[in-house]
């Protein structure tokens, strides 16, 4: 509230100026104030720029130097394969994007692929048909997005303990169910998937980008878009204001978890095989690229464009120290700088906003 | 006595008479000689225990409790280590096994070996394969003063461990793909793509560093730009995703031989391998695993074989190691006792796994 008074007072400094009769003092007075708002409103924006336009930066910096390291790097071949490995976690991330940005967040990502990825190889070993398979998968998925939504919308849960009790559920129910084992999944034109392109265009990357799309659309110039941003940034003034809001968020893990699932099968597809360990590295990628996009924790600030380029440093980096044949450690390291990275950029944010 | 040759034909082949009387002569010394020896060959093998062949005279009491603490209840080679363990005491008879599962969680494994010891155990098998939390469990079993071994896993300092030759398997896994490279590409130098594993220890890349040996024996000079290390992390996923970036620096038309740190990984290369659009491509697979096995068989076109771990012997080996080692306390025992596993071809394959 202190913030709110302060930032309220050019308007009644405006108001004010241009009456006569005021001492020195006074206008003196009303001229700092103005410089101080003016200066506030500066840093804001720098910090905003720092954010949207220090991520591209961060991109060009990382593109240039893998180019400048590697002479594989920029091919034609190359980029769109590192197209194709990042957009797994390109279809989970811009979903989860807009659940961050509702002020929810759902870390089973990786055990609803696990979980799928057996079921569809269990199924798949008992003679069902693949396809139908993957549709129950996908269902199976939507499903576990509505235990995550209820629990933590209607029993008032945070939605990080909830999905932190999913992933452990999930996880586990996929590890008993394979025995741990690895089981060989494909046929029917199931690879086309995972493995197939229209053109020279992979498929996983054609459903990153109409995924993409559709939600950058919907999240920037529809309703329900407006209404995710409002119940991220004040629930009960979005309540208020007419939006469904709970049923909202539970609609945002049910797209989260099947996005997983979707994601699930598109791995299977690709490996031609079923296996409870698929997710274990997509939950740390899928929440950095959120952050790094530009996605506020505490909810009511994200975009897709910032996704989208957070999606693309981490399949740059994942290409590149493949490539230069880095250490896993180094990967990892340079993921958890990134996070941190872009964590103290929101807190800047947040800051100048005061 | 008769001592000579009768015959003028058996001559040839009997002895002098001289000679059976020096024989006669040396034979109490030769019998003196053998039951000192027998008894020094009783010290020697006192010393060094035959570690990895169970019998029952290990059992020095009439029963040993054994505890058996291992990462997961369920996956296949952790389940067939498990089933060698239970068969070898089973044949010995004087062993009851305790068995605890952490699921792959350091602190439940170090909590497990508590309650194992509380139990009364006097020996401990360990099969985890998380580095980080062995001293603590190591730590655990110095305190009660229970002697143990690693099924690796991973290593666990200050007692033996039990596993794969992983360097020496590797080795061989790697001979076996170059030599079947040259024999169908003759005039072909191959692009070595190898999954490695660094995060699981220096036992593990062992098994990376020793495909590639025997690979650059077999293709000497193979030029560096030629060997792809590609990081895994034991996964299928990761290595995919690895290796697909890493084979943008391999021309297409190339030959790949492929070998990774099990059989995942090295399932992982090969759909990577086939999605760059190789078609020469020869695959090694490592561990032998069901799924491993499953890859012999139906891409038969590709997989020369897969290298076989033999868990079962692990089990064995691992359970004769600690009797040892509770039977003869101070004992030197080898740091490593390897089993080397043998390469399944697809008609081995195919009398256990194809269909």
């Amino acid at each position: 509230m202190k913030e709110d008074r302060v930032l309220a007072q050019p308007s009644v400094v405006a108001t004010t100026n241009a009456g006569p009769g005021k001492t020195f003092r006074e206008l003196e007075d009303e001229r700092l104030a103005a410089e101080g708002v003016r200066r506030v409103a500066r840093n804001r924006n720098f910090v905003r720029r720092l954010q949207s336009q220090g991520l591209v930066l961060v991109f060009i910096v990382v593109f240039v130097i893998m180019w400048v390291s590697s002479p594989y790097f920029l091919t034609t071949g190359n980029l769109l394969t590192a197209a194709s490995v990042v957009s797994i976690l390109g279809i989970m991330a811009v979903l989860e994007t807009l659940l961050v940005i509702a002020g929810e967040i759902d870390i089973s990502v990786g055990s609803v692929m696990a979980a799928v990825s057996v079921l569809l190889g269990l199924m798949a070993a008992a003679g069902m048909n693949i396809w139908l398979a993957a549709i129950l998968g996908l269902l199976f998925s939507a499903a576990v997005g509505v235990i995550n939504g209820v629990v933590t919308v209607y029993f008032k849960i945070n939605s990080l303990v909830t999905t932190l009790g999913t992933y452990s559920i999930f996880l586990g129910l996929a590890y008993a169910l394979s025995s741990t084992s690895t089981v060989s999944v494909g046929g029917q034109g199931f690879d086309v998937l995972g493995s197939g392109s229209v053109g020279s265009i992979p498929v996983p990357v054609l459903f990153f980008v109409g995924i993409w799309l559709v939600v950058a659309v919907a999240a920037r110039h529809s309703r329900l878009g407006r209404h995710v941003y409002a119940t991220g940034d004040n629930y009960d003034a979005a309540v208020r204001s007419g939006v469904r809001a709970d049923l909202l968020r539970v609609g945002l893990f049910v797209a989260v978890a099947t996005s997983a699932g979707l994601a699930g099968i598109i791995v299977t597809s690709e490996l031609g095989a079923a296996a409870p360990q698929i997710g274990t590295s997509y939950l740390l990628s899928v929440i950095t690229a959120v952050i790094l996009g530009g996605a506020s924790l505490r909810g009511g600030r994200g975009r897709m464009v910032g996704t989208l380029v957070a999606v693309a440093i981490l399949g740059v980096l994942q290409n590149g120290f493949a490539l230069l044949q880095f250490s896993t450690y180094l990967e990892d390291t340079v993921l958890g700088c990134l996070l941190i990275f872009a964590v103290l950029t929101d807190r800047l944010v947040r800051r100048a906003e005061r | 006595m008769r001592t000579g040759c009768s015959t003028k034909s058996q001559r040839g082949r009997c002895a002098p008479t001289g000679v059976w009387l020096l024989l006669l002569l040396l034979l109490p010394m030769a019998l003196g000689v053998q039951a000192l020896s027998g008894s020094a060959g009783a010290a020697t093998k006192s010393a060094v225990p035959p570690f990895t062949h169970p019998t029952k005279a290990l059992c020095k009491r009439a029963n040993y409790k054994i505890g058996y603490t291992v990462f997961s209840g369920t996956q296949p080679f952790a389940d067939l280590v498990g089933t060698g363990i239970e068969k070898a005491a089973k044949s010995i008879g004087c062993v009851t096994i305790l068995k605890t599962i952490d699921n792959d969680t350091g602190p439940t494994a170090v909590s497990n070996v508590k309650t194992l010891i509380s139990e009364g155990i006097n020996g401990l098998i360990d099969f985890n394969i998380l580095e980080p939390y062995q001293p603590a469990i190591a730590k655990e079993m110095k305190s009660a003063k229970i002697p143990g071994d690693a099924v690796i896993g991973a290593t666990l300092p200050g007692w033996p461990g039990v596993g794969a030759k992983d360097y020496t398997s590797a080795y061989k896994d790697g001979l076996y793909l170059a030599d079947q490279a040259k024999k169908r590409y003759p005039k072909t130098v191959p692009y070595v793509i190898g999954g490695a594993e660094d995060t699981s220890g220096p036992l593990i890349l062992g098994r990376y560093t020793g495909a590639l040996a025997a690979e650059q024996k077999v293709y000497p000079g193979l030029p560096s730009s030629h060997i792809v290390e590609v990081q895994t992390k034991g996964l299928e996923t990761t290595a995919y995703s690895n290796a697909l970036s890493a084979l943008s620096k391999v021309p297409s038309g190339s030959l790949v031989l492929l070998t990774g740190v099990n059989d995942e990984a090295t399932g992982g290369l090969f759909k990577a391998a086939v999605a760059r659009g190789f078609k020469k491509i020869l695959v090694n697979s490592y561990g032998g695993d069901t799924y491993g096995m499953s890859q012999v068989c139906s891409q038969s076109n590709y997989y020369v074989g897969a290298w076989y771990l033999e868990p079962l012997v692990w089990g064995r080996d691992a359970l004769s190691v600690v009797l040892d080692e509770i039977n003869n306390p101070g004992m030197h025992i080898p740091k490593t006792v390897g089993v080397l596993g043998a390469e399944i071809v697809r008609s081995g394959a195919e009398k256990l796994h194809c269909k």
